[in-house]
Order: structure tokens, then sequence, then C-alpha cells
């Protein structure tokens, strides 16, 4: 009896293992999807073409996608719409997988899978990892596609399409036009009596900033945010590039004023404290409108340093009674420092079994009116003109508005910009970010910081 | 079919059999790794592509890294405090639980429950948000007239309190095993001394504590690893701000991965980080026999 318990148990155990074994050798390309996860039962038995079809109709073979991009929830559900949108005409994909994370989140999450083998068929890019992903071969050249109209591009400007070559392979196209853009509470301003125009210069705007403190408490969001954009536009004005190539394309003296007006600004107490910056969580406790009262107004900032697309997101989370305004990042030679750049790009990865498929859906995202009369340019200004001019007269505000902007900025307010970063910049971004909070801390001098900063940031670009 | 049955009846193939599914996972999910990780500590490797060999240039870097050494300071600092009061927390505890009524099966679930939660994402941002300027931490010192709107979380000085407040909240596994140890003591040992005429604070001094000496040795181990190796209350509450004063190890490993694409270097951090548990915990077993007790109950 023992014996027999023994020798099943034995018995159950080989099984075991064997079934684990089998189970891990699956790294053979299978014909369908190896990427994703298994195909659920609708979408096998939708795969799979029913027996009643016509004899004349070929049979089409179905695959499933799968799509990530960055974003908060008001992007997500437009996402999520829109892809919907795509598979119903589609007559090549059954499903899209979806995975949306923070920006700040979504970057791990593709290394590792980069690492796995199993980045998504088409994701959302940024031009800050362009050379990374293209040196370590992850993207899919896509020139072969637009020359055979696999994707659609005869409605797209040549403009457009060359921000995402790099090294004559179109790995990315642009989805969205986008510029630096400080947004503002418009009503504040105006109950002040006071005005944020266009092209301020830096003393205007420390004046500015100076008014609004003395008359309401209220400060400015000067240095937080996306600190490497503002000094980016600040090293422009004074005729330097903050990357160029591998390396800065500044010296310590370059970046001194920028961490000059932080401490100024803290000193004086118009610049936002950044021990109030810190714990805030999303759009909801925003220091534009979070904490509400006018016991808080020192919590608060007139004004953010954001991006032009981000105006949609602005309108749709704000406070009802506030008016958010719009106007570039001061500087002291604004037109040489003010930038339009392609925001967000498509990229199809190398990791892609089903570039067809794939294909389809970046030639749909480029050229479906109904895509974005629903999205209605949540992803900056429609790179699509042809697009851009039938849907806006359905355009909200936000959109209208961001259009008007970064038309305005693009013709003749701003100068040409050469966005690509290479490796090591988003360290060297946190870098900045550890410099800044030192000089807002009042721990180092804007000289020893600039003098810091160039030395560490030389040192991770090597 | 015999031939196979005797095969699989034979006392060192069974053994051999039952010992595999444990042996294989410690090399696939250990050993295998682990080498892994070291071979990357000796590469520029940013996760995207195949590693490039660079010999010691990580562990060289690892010398004059600024962040590194004020990361450590923390995490030193996070330990070192959070450890021993999460440790007396469980214990003072434990003591309370320690009698057998009927209601104390329901208090024990109670206080081991925050140790159920206290790593997860949900109860850091609960944390946040307790903790931030207007948050429900100020409002109730509002409440006594206290409220001067402090930035616990942004203030260099309160933001690691924060944390450390975190982790003794969590001294429900700790506590558990106080109370195990707790058990074995025999009662005859208080008997004798309450007729002897010791006073409670007394027996706890001369009896509990140098009976379970073995009990906090034990813990303090485990938990002092623990925290050198805390990373979701950092990553969460702080961000490792402000100023890198909650920048914890971890994190620190974390970002050099993920976020800034050097996970050759933070492989060599990682190898760095078990050469400093190993020493600690050296030092530990070192001076066990300076003050844990090893004899029976008899």
């Amino acid at each position: 009896m023992k014996k027999a318990l023994r020798f099943t148990v034995v018995i159950a155990i080989l099984v075991a293992l064997a079934l684990v074994v089998v189970a891990c050798r699956n790294d053979e390309p299978e014909p369908v999807a190896t990427p994703e996860p298994t195909p659920t039962p609708e979408a096998q038995a939708e795969a799979t073409p029913e027996p009643t079809e016509e004899p004349g109709d070929e049979p089409v073979d179905q695959v499933e996608l799968t799509f990530a991009w960055w974003g908060g929830d008001f992007r997500a559900e437009q996402t999520h719409y829109v892809l919907d949108m795509f598979i119903e005409q589609s007559d090549q994909v059954s499903y899209i997988h979806r995975s949306v994370a923070s920006f700040a989140d979504y970057w791990p999450m593709l290394a590792i899978q980069a690492a796995a083998g199993t980045l998504p068929d088409v994701m959302q890019q940024d031009v800050s990892r362009l050379l990374e992903y293209q040196a370590s071969n992850l993207f899919t050249n896509m020139a072969p596609f637009i020359a055979d109209g696999r994707i659609n591009l005869t409605d797209i400007p040549q403009s457009v399409v060359d921000a995402g070559t790099i090294g004559g392979e179109v790995i990315a196209l642009p989805i969205g036009m986008n510029v630096a853009a400080m947004l503002y509470n418009a009503t504040l301003l105006e109950e002040l009596g006071l005005e944020a125009p266009r092209n301020m210069t830096l003393d205007q705007f420390i004046e500015l900033a100076e008014t609004i403190y003395e008359m309401s408490g209220v400060r400015t969001n000067w240095a937080h945010n996306d600190p490497a954009n503002q000094m980016e536009v600040h090293l422009r004005a004074q005729g330097v590039n903050f990357f160029e190539g591998n390396g800065l394309g500044a010296t310590a003296d370059h970046f001194v004023e920028f961490f000059a007006t932080i401490a100024r600004g803290i000193n004086d107490g118009w610049h936002i404290r950044p021990e109030h910056i810190a714990g805030r969580e999303g759009a909801e406790q925003n220091s534009m409108w979070y904490p509400p009262g006018d016991e808080n107004a020192n919590l608060r900032t007139w004004n953010t340093p954001v991006w032009s697309n981000m105006l949609n997101g602005y309108l749709h989370d704000s406070p009802e009674d506030m008016e958010i305004g719009m106007t570039t990042y001061p500087s002291n030679n604004p037109i040489a420092g003010n930038f339009g750049r392609a925001s967000m790009f498509l990229s199809m990865t190398s990791h892609t079994n089903h570039p067809d498929a794939a294909a389809s859906l970046i030639s749909f995202w480029m050229n479906s009116l109904e895509a974005h009369e629903h999205m209605l340019g949540e992803r900056g200004v429609i790179v699509n003109p042809v697009i851009a001019a039938a849907v806006y007269d359905q355009l909200d505000e936000g959109p209208r508005r961001q259009t008007e902007f970064v038309g305005w900025v693009n013709n003749g307010n701003s100068s040409p910009f050469n966005p690509t970063r290479p490796e090591g910049a988003a360290e060297v971004i946190a870098e900045l970010n550890d410099v800044r909070d030192q000089v807002t801390h009042g721990n180092m001098t804007p000289e020893a910081a600039a003098e810091h900063f160039y030395q560490v940031a030389s040192g991770i670009l090597w | 079919m015999r031939a196979i049955y005797h095969f699989l009846r034979r006392d060192n193939v069974a053994a051999i059999i039952f010992v595999l599914p444990f042996v294989i996972g410690l090399v696939a999910f250990l050993l295998v790794p682990m080498a892994m990780s070291f071979y990357y500590s000796l590469t520029r490797f940013n996760i995207l592509r195949p590693p490039e060999f660079i010999g010691l240039d990580n562990y060289r870097r690892m010398l004059q890294d600024v962040r590194l050494r004020d990361s450590m300071q923390a995490t030193f600092y996070f330990v070192f405090v959070s450890v021993p009061l999460r440790l007396a927390f469980a214990l003072g505890i434990a003591m309370l639980l320690f009698k057998s009524t009927k209601m104390m099966g329901i208090y024990r679930a109670m206080y081991y429950l925050p140790s159920l939660l206290g790593g997860s994402v949900a109860v850091a941002i609960l944390w946040r948000r307790m903790f931030f300027v207007t948050g429900t931490f100020n409002s109730i010192l509002d409440v006594f007239g206290l409220n001067r709107n402090f930035p616990w979380l942004g203030d260099v000085r309160t933001a690691i309190w924060t944390l450390i407040l975190l982790a003794v909240w969590q001294f429900g596994s700790a506590m558990l095993i106080f109370l195990a140890g707790l058990k074995q003591i025999p009662d005859s040992y208080y008997e004798a001394a309450s007729i002897d005429g010791a006073g409670k604070s007394r027996q706890f001094f001369r009896i509990t504590l140098p009976l379970i000496t073995p009990t906090i040795f034990f813990n303090l181990i485990m938990q002092t690893i623990g925290g050198f190796l805390t990373f979701n209350s950092a990553f969460i509450i702080t961000e490792g701000g402000p100023l890198g004063s909650t920048n914890f190890f971890a994190l620190y490993m974390f970002n050099h991965t993920f976020a800034w694409s050097n996970a050759g270097y933070a492989a060599a951090l990682a190898w760095f980080m078990l050469l400093l548990l190993a020493i600690l915990a050296s030092i530990l077993f070192i001076t066990k026999r300076f003050w844990v007790y090893e004899g029976g109950f008899s």
C-alpha cells in the first residue's frame, strides 16, 4: 500500500515536471502572434474564417495587434475609442491588446518588454528615446511601407515625415505638433488687472511674477514640472542647444542664469516653495487650483510650464470658474528660444510579427477623418493638413486655441530645433532635477549649481 | 515497464525526484540570474541591446558616485531608526496581546492587518495623501490648533520620518514571531519570580527579555535585510525626495536600471548591496554570543 502510494506520487511529480518542460518550450515562432497573450476563445473564433463564407471571398487571416501609449485617463478614453473604431473597419485585425502608463512608468515598462523581445507592434514614441531605440535595432523602418502605400502619407507634408527620419530610416511618424507653452490662470490675472503677453522676456516675466505675488499671495512655478524644457528654451535664447551630438551643447556659464532665476524667485518669495510642490498627485492636485481657498494662496501657482497639447487636459480638469490662458515660456530672446516640434510619434517596433497589420493601423491613424473627429487634436495639432482643415469647425475651445497658438509660434516666432537627445539624457535630466532642488532649498548658489551640473552631466554623457 | 517500476522504487531515485523541483527552482530562479547579474555588472548594458564588456568600470564609478553616497546615508538612517523602533513596538504589542482571553485572536489579527496592507501601493498612496500639506494629518493638528500647513513630505527633516512611521506601523510579522517566542517561556519562571517578590518590570527585564533574545536576534536579522531593500514607500510616497533624503538604495538601483538605462551599473550596485548585507549579517552573528541566550527551557 505504502509503496504504491509512493510510486503514484513519484509518477505525479514526473508528469508535473514534464508539463513544466513542455510549457516552457514555446520559443519557436508560432504561426500566430507570439508576443500577445493567448487569444481569447471569441478572438480565435473570429480569426478562423467561417465555413459559410461565399466561395468567391478570399479568406483573410485576422491577427491581433498590441499597442502601447502613455498618458492620462482623458487620452485613454479617446485612444480606446479610436482603436475600437479601427478594429471595426479593419479586415486584418481582430483585436488590439493595449497597455498604457504614465510617461514616467511607460519607459521602464517598455524597457522590460524590449529585453524580453515582446515590444508592442505599434508604440507611441518620444523624441528623447528615438536614438536609443534605433541604436538597439528596436524599430522597423517604415520607408518601404510608405513607398508602396501600405502607409498612406499622400496628404502629409515631407517636413512631418522628416521629424521621425534618422539616418535615412523612417522610424517614427509624428501624430501631433506641439510647442512649449506656459498655461496660466487667466481668471486670476484678469481680476488683478494683469496680462501675460506672448514672447515675454525674462525681466517682464519676473516683474509679473512679483506683482502677482504681492497682490494675491499666489506664487509662480518656473522650475518644476519639466525643468529640462525650461532649460532648453533658456539655452536656445543664448544661442546654444542643451544637447549636441553625444554630449552637452552648453557650458557651465550658460546654465547660471536658469539657476539664478530660481534662486531669486525663492529668495523674493514669488516662486513656489519646493516642499509645497512635493507629494502632489496628478491633475486633481495641480498647483494652479489645489489647494483651494484664499488662506492657501501661497501653496498655489498662477502658472505651469508645460506643452501646448496639455491645454485640453487642463481645460478638462480645472475648476469651472477658471479660465486657462496660454503663452510662451519667458526668455531673453523669445524668438530664438521658442521652438515647435513633433510631439508624439507612432513607431512600428522590430518585434512585430504583423508588419502589414501594424502599418494599416498607423496609416489609419494618419488618415482617418473619423478617428480625428473623435480625438480632435488631443495629442497635439493634427499633422495631416487635409484632416486638420476638415475637423477645424468641430474643434473644441482647447484644440482650436492650440492650433492657433502652434501656428503662431511656428510662423516667425520660433527657430528650428534639433530634438533628438543622446543616450544618457534621461539621467542628465534627473540630475538637473536634483540640482534644481539644491538651489530651491538654498543649498547651492546658482554659480555652484551650474558648475556642478555641468561636471556631473558631462560625466554621464561619456 | 517493470524495469521502470523497479528503477523508480529505488530510494535514491525517489529522493532525487523529490528534490528536483526545488533544485530546478534554485538554479533557474536564483543561481542563473545571479550569475547573469554578475556578468552584467561588468558591462555597459541599457537593457535594450546586448551588453558590452567594460571590466570593472562600474565598480570604479561607484567610488566617485556622490548620489550613491547620499543614497547610502539615507538608507542607513532609515534602517537604523526604523528597525529598532519597529522591533520595540512589535515586542510591546506582543506583550499586550500575550494573554489568553477570548478576544485575543481578533486583536492579533487586527494588529497583523497593517503588515498585510503595509507594503501595498494603495497604502503608500494613502500615506502620501495623509501627509500632504492639506492632508489628514495636518487637519487633525488643526483640531488642536497646531496646524501651520507643515509640508511633511516636502521638508528634508520630516520626509524620511513619514516613511519610518509607515515601516514601524508594519510591525505585524515581527509581532507574531515575538508571540511565538513568548509562549515558549515556561510559566513556572514567572511564578517563581513573583514568589521571590520580583515586580512586573523586573520580571520583564530579568526573565522575558533574556529568554527571547533568540527571537529578537532572528527578527533583527530579517528586518534589517528587509529594511535595506525598502522600495515601495520611497518610490510612491516621496519619489526619493526631497533633496534625495529618501532616495533609498533599492530606488536608486531601480532608477539606474529602468529610468536611466544603466542596468550594468545597477547590477554592480546590487552586488555591492549583497556584500554589504553579508558583512552586516556577519557582524550581527559575531555579536550573537555576547547577548543571545541559547540554552533551553528546563
